[in-house]
């Protein structure tokens, strides 16, 4: 049994003259819950249309639970459920045949396992409803209920809170790490950086068609952990620290002195600022988000 | 291919616009039918030539004539009818996003276009059957009406109509082929509507103006469709009758023989298959 799940090696796609996906490799460990994140047109999408064998990528190839992904693999996208962009399903179609329509084309669930699935996205009551008649929100959760049908191993969701109302977005939060602690690997494209923080374990940063940085959110945000300090004499503090192993991070910010890389060191420093004689009366941790992560790394806006 | 021809069958019965299409041959069937009647009821006009043309309307209206009559009639309609079914039933997999959705459930992309070539091959045949049942009704309640032979029932006959009708499925299939293509290749049910049925309209019109012309250009039209759909009809229904007239939709005369009208149909629709299926093969699932 693989351990990547996901492997991308290389990965170039271009359209014209614009080079939408540039070089980029890719793992997702087995079990992890996994954030794409980046600015509209960053490649995150295309990369994920590689993923799932709906693109042919110009360069590098896919690996899905270690096997080549090809145009024609079916056993191996028999594994994966998938939310590609706004979920899509034949509108005259109520959202049960719409699911007992996909049963068909991969036989597997059963009419019981329709019901389970449509009860658990909370659309039981809407399954006679005709798709076409449906909210964006009911959409949404019908797109998870059909990635989620035929028990696959890897799911793939794109924007899955787009048109959920809070109590919809907060069932769908509760839902992705419900899926992951029963085994799943799942890979979630969200604009949303707040969600992505919240669900998954590590996240892949896309910009202009390249990868920007990948690896576990807590790393990502922790590597970039500060200390503030504020101390009656804050020029004499200052030069002491900058004699410090501290040195080359320290900083002054609205009247605090701001200490990289020192986020969880705070007594070390305490005890060091003592010894040179000077006594702080604040010592806290500044905590960072994804967000100020993302917009660090891509210079974009609060949102990817 | 088994799964996704039954999910094929199953979108299918469920589509309204099955029926809507299913309703439509039988209403224009009828609507024809009842403008010819019109016509008959009318009486002939003075003239040879018109008592002739009367004459032949009569008879190919009566049920002996059913055969080559009631299907070169149907042909034409049955035609608009698998190009519109097909076009949208590929056409709207694109518009509505959905071959993404099926695409990344680990079907084959041949077998979910082969079970939509079956699926079309099969409402063709359905769609022939009904139209055709519309025409054998109102050729015996004219032959009733006016007096007119229903002709001898025997094995041959039932033979002549079985393959009657294979042969006018026979030549539809190509544009049913066409409408999968253009599906494939534009993604859009609209586009593939428009190209097909402009195709088939145009190819007529050209036909008609090559067909007076002189040297090379008289036989471009050998090589078109609808010679060829023209020359495979006019083997229909020989057994029934002998009727001249052979509907209001022959529209070329040509000489080109049976075996070569097989031929060139079967060409197409080699054609047209084999690039669908390798387009949409070989071609990202865009949405």
């Amino acid at each position: 049994m693989a351990d990547n799940i996901v492997e991308a090696h290389g990965l170039r796609k271009v359209f014209g003259d614009t080079v939408a996906v540039d070089n980029v490799d890719l793992v997702v460990e087995r079990g992890r819950v996994y954030g794409a994140l980046g600015p509209n047109g960053s490649g995150k999408s295309t990369t994920v249309r590689m993923i799932l064998g709906l693109a042919q990528p110009d360069a590098g190839e896919v690996r899905l639970f270690g096997e080549r992904l090809t145009t024609d693999s079916p056993e191996l996208l028999a594994k994966v459920g998938a939310v590609v962009e706004m979920p899509a399903f034949v509108p005259y179609l109520c959202g049960w045949d719409n699911l007992k329509l996909l049963s068909l084309y991969r036989p597997g669930p059963t009419e019981k396992d329709i019901s389970r699935v449509l009860e658990r996205v909370n659309l039981a009551d809407a399954a006679k409803k005709r798709f076409k008649n449906y909210s964006l929100g009911m959409k949404q959760r019908l797109g998870i209920a059909a990635a989620i049908l035929n028990d696959p191993e890897l799911i793939v969701l794109d924007e899955p809170t787009n048109g959920l109302d809070p109590q919809g977005t907060r069932e769908v939060r509760a839902l992705i790490p419900e899926l992951a602690a029963e085994g799943r690997t799942i890979v979630l494209c969200s604009h949303l950086l707040y969600e992505v923080e919240q669900v998954c374990d590590a996240v892949t940063i896309f910009q202009k068609g390249r990868v920007v940085s990948q690896g576990p959110v807590k790393d990502l945000i922790g590597t970039r952990s500060q200390l503030e300090v504020q101390v009656p004499d804050m020029a004499g503090a200052e030069a002491a620290l900058r004699r410090s192993e501290w040195g080359a991070g320290v900083s002054r910010r609205n009247g605090s002195l701001v200490v990289e890389g020192a986020g969880d060191q705070g007594e070390a420093l305490n005890r060091y600022l003592a010894a040179q004689g000077y006594y702080a009366s604040v010592i806290r941790p500044i905590h960072h988000s994804l967000e100020d992560v993302f917009f660090e790394l891509t210079g974009e806006p609060g949102h990817a | 291919m088994r799964d996704a021809l039954r999910a094929e069958i199953f979108k299918t019965v469920n589509r309204r616009m099955t029926y809507i299409l299913l309703g439509a041959i039988v209403a224009l069937m009828t609507l024809f039918y009842i403008i010819l009647w019109l016509r008959l009821r009318e009486g002939p006009e003075t003239g040879v030539q018109a008592q002739v043309r009367y004459l032949a309307l009569r008879e190919g209206m009566s049920f002996v004539n059913v055969v080559p009559y009631g299907l070169q009639l149907e042909r034409f309609f049955l035609t608009l009818i698998a190009v519109i079914f097909t076009a949208t039933m590929m056409g709207n997999e694109y518009d509505w996003r959905t071959v993404g959705v099926v695409m990344t459930r680990g079907v084959r992309r041949r077998d979910f276009m082969a079970a939509k070539l079956v699926t079309s091959a099969a409402f063709l045949l359905a769609t022939l059957c009904l139209g055709f049942l519309v025409a054998t009704a109102w050729s015996a309640w004219f032959s009733n009406l006016y007096g007119l032979p229903y002709g001898t029932f025997g094995a041959a006959r039932f033979a002549d109509l079985f393959t009657s009708l294979g042969r006018t499925w026979f030549v539809v299939m190509p544009f049913v082929l066409m409408a999968l293509l253009f599906s494939t290749f534009w993604r859009s049910a609209g586009q593939a509507v428009g190209f097909a049925l402009g195709f088939f309209f145009l190819e007529g019109i050209f036909t008609g103006l090559l067909d007076s012309a002189h040297g090379f250009l008289a036989h471009i039209p050998d090589a078109l469709m609808n010679a060829n759909v023209a020359a495979v009809m006019r083997a229909n229904g020989v057994l029934s009758g002998d009727s001249q007239d052979r509907g209001p939709f022959v529209t070329s005369q040509g000489g080109v023989g049976i075996w070569q009208g097989v031929a060139v149909l079967l060409a197409y629709v080699a054609a047209f298959g084999l690039m669908a299926f390798w387009r949409f093969q070989r071609r990202d699932i865009q949405e």
